[in-house]
């Protein structure tokens, strides 16, 4: 594999139906590039990759918002959690590291549809 | 031999009836996007394979999807929709500035021509986007929002939402919109300036019940043979316009309740006009839990109450702004979604109703396609 890591990541069902996923748990390859064996992965890492190998997911995860007439950020969406293992990384955002139990592929990234997100349904 | 294709967007998922000529056996496929909210489904008038739908998700934001053969297969087009600078504000439900936020698309406008990769979507917070390649970019047309009326615009209970778009099939320059609850906007030079058409319109719910923007417009029709006669349905009132908009008149006299949502026009009658009247805005279900449909045959002079076919009694849904299409038959087709998931059609004209399907989930949005 090289200097990439694996990452399994378990995707809500509205998310796999739109980017024609059927298995429950998608394998991620992180390319680390020139960086050491140990270089942390992001979250942030994860979600580009699932945006460039499904380009229907792209902006499912972030949303733009526009500060200044200039300049827009790009914040995670409000709705959905970010579980590693045992942690939960939402808080931290994009730039949360995935612990070592993810990174070696004992457990799943979990992207999870908050239970307040169920508006109007 | 013609065939009826009706587009349903629901809370849950998008639905697709299907009838021959006769109307009289419907085939009912679905859920499209399950775990997506579709907001509006809607088909190329140069193209009828070609739809658009809008899927929305507070999870995930705004999709739109796209099928070039009628249905059975749909792709990702896109869910970038960025407002041009500069940024503006709007007054919130307490009265405070905040900031234009892309929500959602409520409606979209396939326009003629260019098979079909022109269109345009009126989304939340308000404002009006056009995309020349099918929907795969989309660019704001932002003199809408910024018309110097834009600090009185405030959200509805639904949202600061652009929820009808006209085009004048006679002048291709003319476009009209309407945004709950800023008002209803005409264009005469293809969206590059904008002006309020409101005179004679009167709100009850603001001190100043002729304010020169601010009105909780619900829904406008036209016919295309007659493009200049408008109809509206307001938040309190029924109004037709003769001259594009320059001047609205109340028609709302012989109406058992001034309080509806969608307003539709026969096909081939530009003086028959339908709309569901709901007992009242605090109370948004049929009067007397009766679900009737009140048809006008001039233009709004008098009106008459139908309901052969339609629940009588025990009956307290509510029919949304975009839940009410005509097909192009003879006699003409009309078709109504309900909150309750009822698809309720007409195959002559409004005088007999039958439901199509009973139990799909809330229905946002009814289109209907005549096919060749």
């Amino acid at each position: 594999m090289g200097n990439s890591v694996l990452v399994h990541v378990v995707l809500p069902g509205h998310l796999r139906r739109l980017a024609g996923i059927s298995a429950p748990v998608v394998p991620i390859k992180i390319d680390r590039g020139d960086s050491s064996a140990h270089a942390p992965v992001s979250l942030g890492d994860v979600l580009d990759a699932l945006e460039q190998i499904y380009p229907p997911l792209k902006g499912v995860f972030y949303e733009t918002i526009p500060i200044s007439d200039e300049k827009a950020i790009l914040r995670l969406r409000v709705y959905l959690r970010f579980f590693a293992g045992k942690y939960d990384l939402t808080p931290r955002g994009p730039t949360a590291p995935l612990p070592p139990e993810v990174i070696s592929g004992k457990e799943p990234l979990r992207i999870v549809g908050a239970i307040a997100g169920g508006q109007g349904r | 031999m013609q065939r009826i294709r009706v587009l349903v967007g629901t809370c849950k998922g998008g639905f697709i009836l299907t009838s021959s000529a006769d109307r009289r056996r419907w085939r009912v496929s679905g859920p499209l996007f399950e775990g997506w909210q579709v907001f509006h489904m809607q088909a190329s008038p140069s193209d009828p394979d070609r739809l658009y739908a809008s899927l929305w998700t507070s999870w995930s934001g705004t999709v739109i999807q796209r099928s070039t053969d009628g249905g059975r297969t749909w792709q990702t087009v896109s869910n970038q929709f960025l407002y041009q600078p500069p940024l503006t504000s709007h007054k919130d439900l307490g009265g405070e500035n905040t900031p234009w936020v892309f929500r959602k698309v409520w409606h979209l406008a396939p326009l003629p021509g260019d098979a079909g990769e022109k269109v345009l979507a009126g989304v939340e917070d308000a404002a009006l986007f056009h995309s020349f390649d099918g929907g795969a970019r989309w660019e704001e047309i932002p003199s809408l929002r910024q018309h110097p009326t834009n600090h009185l615009w405030t959200p509805g209970a639904g949202g600061l939402c652009l929820h009808t778009i006209l085009t004048d099939p006679v002048d291709p320059h003319r476009l009209y919109v309407a945004i709950s609850a800023a008002g209803a906007f005409r264009s005469d030079d293809t969206g590059h300036t904008w002006r309020p058409i409101h005179r004679g319109l009167r709100a009850t719910y603001t001190p100043d019940p002729e304010p020169e923007a601010g009105f909780c417009v619900h829904k406008m029709a036209l016919h295309p043979a007659r493009p200049h006669v408008l109809f509206m349905q307001k938040h309190g009132g029924v109004y037709r316009s003769d001259n594009a908009g320059e001047m609205w008149k109340d028609i709302s006299e012989g109406l058992p309740s001034n309080f509806g949502f969608p307003i539709a026009v026969h096909a081939h009658d530009p003086d028959t006009v339908y709309i569901v009247p709901m007992t009242s805005d605090e109370r948004r279900y049929p009067i007397d839990g009766a679900l009737r449909v009140w048809r006008s045959r001039d233009g709004g002079g008098t009106w008459e109450s139908l309901g052969k076919g339609l629940p009588d009694r025990h009956c307290y849904v509510n029919v949304l702004r975009d839940a009410m299409a005509v097909d192009q038959m003879e006699p003409c087709g009309i078709y109504f979604g309900t909150t309750g998931g009822q698809i309720y059609a007409s195959r002559d004209s409004g005088d007999t109703w039958k439901a199509l399907v009973k139990d799909l989930p809330a229905v946002f949005s009814v289109e209907a396609q005549t096919l060749p």
